[in-house]
């Protein structure tokens, strides 16, 4: 099992955060990460607009032959994007969201909705997914 | 628990809406038939456009197969020809492979009652297939699955 990346994004769409979290994730530049943020996050909403039936959380799961994408939208508005192997069942995406409380915003430095400059979160973001640089 | 198909969508490979019908109707509708067959597309489009950037280098580009929108799920692929097909099912317990073989089954009606049907015109605003043999035939097969 291997995940490739994760993603985050604010309320309004803007990507704050991103990590690669595997040799194989391919190198973007960060327009290209801010422009898949933003894409992801109107997709979510056309999402709920396009389905015959009422979906209150939008996209959850992309799945592709080789690729899934896990995407948690959270009660504040803020998106967690992880993209995985095809053979990843349970993503950790609740854990990294109690990672993001303790480590980004209990940071009394952070600004909420601004990209996430602090080493911590990340560092445990890799810790969780089984990562090491 | 049956399957339950809320409905189907075929398009062309520009986008333009083929076939459109509704087999489960769980909420009235908030947008216009035709706005909603754009957004279906716009969305599919988007993420296919977006997913060769996220998957590993070392792999071919990533074909995608579904969305899950709870309660229910968009099963999706794509023929060599270009005709996006587009399924809104939620079903518990089936595999990716049975949803793979299933739009495998609806590819090969709508090539067996439209494509090679001497009386379609593939180029034709709207499609026209409404209310044909394919129609009949698919919704035949559409409420075997269900049951």
């Amino acid at each position: 099992m291997s995940y490739l990346s994760l993603l985050i994004t604010s309320r309004s769409g803007g990507l704050i955060f991103h990590t690669p979290l595997s040799p194989h994730t391919p190198p973007l530049q960060t327009n290209d990460w801010l422009r898949i943020g933003s894409t992801f996050h109107s997709l979510i909403a056309i999402s709920k607009t396009a389905t015959p039936t009422t979906t209150k959380e939008g996209i959850t799961k992309v799945t592709c032959d080789n690729i899934n994408i896990s995407i948690l939208s959270t009660p504040t508005g803020i998106k967690f994007y992880l993209v995985s192997d095809a053979n990843v069942t349970n993503p950790p995406l609740n854990e990294i969201y109690a990672a993001w409380s303790d480590w980004v915003l209990k940071n009394p430095f952070y600004e909420i909705d601004m990209p996430v400059r602090g080493e911590r979160f990340r560092r445990e973001v890799e810790r969780i997914c089984g990562y090491t640089r | 628990m049956p399957n339950v198909i809320y409905d189907l969508l075929i398009y062309r490979r520009d986008g333009t809406c083929l076939y459109n019908r509704t087999f489960t109707s769980a909420v009235p509708p908030t947008v216009e038939k035709e706005e909603r067959e754009k957004l279906v597309y716009g969305m599919l489009f988007s993420l296919k456009e977006l997913l060769p950037s996220l998957s590993p280098t070392s792999t071919a580009p990533p074909t995608l197969k579904s969305i899950n929108l709870p309660p229910l799920t968009l099963y999706t692929t794509t023929s060599p020809t270009g005709y996006t097909i587009v399924l809104h099912a939620a079903a518990a317990g089936s595999s990716h492979c049975d949803w793979d073989e299933r739009l495998r089954k609806i590819y090969e009606v709508w090539t067996e009652k439209v494509v090679m049907c001497g009386m379609w015109d593939p180029n034709k605003e709207g499609g026209g297939v409404e209310d044909t043999e394919f129609d009949r035939e698919i919704c035949n097969v559409i409420r075997s699955w269900e049951k």
